[in-house]
């Protein structure tokens, strides 16, 4: 711990958020140091070792593109691809449920840490957005990389790099959310896969929130579906990848208005619930 | 350099579904400039080991504040960083990054890590083939590797062969000696004497005496006895 200043919780809560803001920008380095080192150790036990970061998407990609697209033939009412289509809704979601249940136990998993060494909380949720984002990141190369060498490159994909950083922020603010209110709650952490099952059918990663859109057109339900949409955490999201990728769009600005102002919204409330939760969390397990 | 403001702190037990709380610390004050050497006494139960946590930055105080200067280095479950599934040299890199030491230092920690340790190309293997002295000798080598403004000592190291830990003694006084700041818990009563020149005598979560080593360990001393004659 360098030089500093430890004051009991309490005060002005946005005090509080705008102490876990600059914890988790002060503590970067070592929430890299820590993803890197949990990279390493999942990486050791492979014989392929980082092989596997490009290796998992590339067998998942086959396995749609072999199964889906050319065994079945399926999906081409939703989409030309459904395939990628299908893969693309797949790995954003996959980064959304390892990082959410990761980062529920994760105070349970490192209590030594914790207990031993003045490691800045936020950094082991942090951590596990890192991982997973990095995953993340190399199964879209492998889209990236099929898609350039099938259909030439895209100067809309510029917009990539906006999505990522909008997709970081959010999964921080996700890990963060479920990250210290669970620590003491084991209850909850057990329906968190069953949430998450059912998160998955409600979630566009099999079809898209636009064809719903279009069915529900005219229906009295249609404004309810439009509220899910805006407060769903990634379906915007994987359609936004999709409209980028595979059909060459531009995102409109409202889209990013509503992309960054939730991906703003879940990390300050991530922040804030962390910083509510904190206190207990450390009375109990330090 | 560090000081404790009227520090107070509440636990309650990590499973204890009961919910029951207790002031493992009341009503700390503390003040150390450059050149003290603190010792804490006290017994089982009486918050030294919190009182370690709390200016060591691990555990934030329920009131009251604590602030310090420069690095502080807490010697305490330092082991508890490893993992077996990371190599020596990958653990070093960690433990050094968590202890608050900055990526320009690594080098000069691993050389010091490879020639004290003398694992030898042990440092290559996962950490987890370590024996129980070989892991705690390479997490106590990093530990003492990185220079301490304000160090925090609970209960010197105990694992190791006995050559080790011989030599790792002389490096712990060392250590000891180049911190600026120096708090200590120990039940070796002898080893407050010749390394601290200031005790606190905890007990039930509160200071019972603070002052010069000689006086606070004397009243110490015949506290104890006077309870065992009254057992």
């Amino acid at each position: 711990m360098r030089s500093g200043v430890c004051v009991a919780h309490g005060g002005l809560k946005l005090g509080g958020l705008l102490r876990v803001v600059r914890e988790v920008w002060d503590a970067r380095h070592l929430t890299y140091e820590l993803a890197r080192a949990d990279l390493i150790r999942h990486t050791s036990r492979l014989r392929l070792g980082i092989l596997w970061w490009f290796l998992d998407p590339l067998v998942l990609a086959l396995i749609y593109w072999g199964l889906v697209d050319q065994l079945l033939g399926r999906g081409e009412s939703i989409h030309p691809r459904y395939w990628l289509f299908l893969f693309l809704g797949l790995i954003v979601w996959k980064q959304f449920a390892q990082c959410l249940s990761g980062c529920s136990g994760v105070y349970n998993r490192r209590q030594g840490l914790i207990k031993n060494l003045a490691v800045p909380l936020v950094t082991l949720p942090g951590s596990v957005v890192v991982q997973t984002f990095h995953l993340f990141v190399q199964a879209i190369l492998v889209v990236i990389v099929f898609l350039g060498i099938s259909g030439g490159v895209s100067l809309g994909w510029i917009q990539l790099l906006g999505l990522l950083g909008i997709q970081f922020i959010t999964m921080f603010g996700i890990g963060l959310m479920v990250a210290a209110p669970m620590a003491r709650q084991p209850d909850l952490r057990e329906l968190v896969p069953h949430f998450l099952k059912v998160l998955f059918y409600l979630s566009p990663v099999l079809y898209s929130f636009g064809l719903l859109q279009a069915k529900l057109e005219g229906s009295e339900y249609l404004g309810w579906l439009n509220v899910y949409i805006l407060v769903h955490p990634v379906g915007d999201l994987i359609d936004a990848y999709r409209h980028v990728l595979l059909d060459d769009g531009v995102l409109s600005l409202n889209g990013w208005v509503i992309l960054v102002a939730r991906s703003a919204l879940y990390f300050l409330a991530g922040c804030f619930l962390q910083d509510r939760f904190q206190r207990h969390l450390l009375e109990g397990i330090r | 350099m560090l000081s404790a403001k009227s520090v107070s702190v509440r636990l309650r037990k990590w499973n204890d579904s009961d919910g029951k709380w207790h002031w493992a610390l009341r009503d700390i004050d503390l003040n150390l400039v450059e050149g003290d050497r603190l010792g804490v006494v006290g017994r089982n139960g009486s918050g030294k080991s919190t009182l370690c946590r709390v200016l060591a930055g691990i555990l934030r105080p329920t009131q009251g504040s604590v602030s310090s200067q420069g690095t502080v280095v807490p010697l305490l479950g330092f082991g508890a960083a490893l993992q077996p599934e990371l190599s020596g040299v990958q653990n070093v890199r960690l433990m050094a990054r968590l202890l608050g030491c900055s990526v320009g230092d690594l080098d000069h920690i691993q050389d010091e890590v490879v020639r004290e340790t003398e694992l030898g190309s042990w440092l290559h293997e996962p950490v987890g083939h370590y024996s129980t002295g070989m892991r705690a000798r390479l997490a106590f080598i990093v530990a003492t590797s990185i220079s301490a403004d304000v160090l925090l000592v609970d209960e010197a190291l105990g694992a190791g062969d006995l050559a080790f830990r011989k030599r790792a003694m002389q490096r712990l006084t060392m250590f000891m000696q180049k911190a600026r700041v120096l708090v200590m818990v120990s039940h070796q009563l002898q080893e407050i004497q010749k390394n601290c020149n200031k005790v606190v005598w905890m007990e039930d979560g509160k200071i019972r005496s603070l002052g010069a080593t000689d006086d606070v360990l004397q009243q110490y001393k015949e506290a104890m006895h006077s309870d065992r004659g009254a057992g």
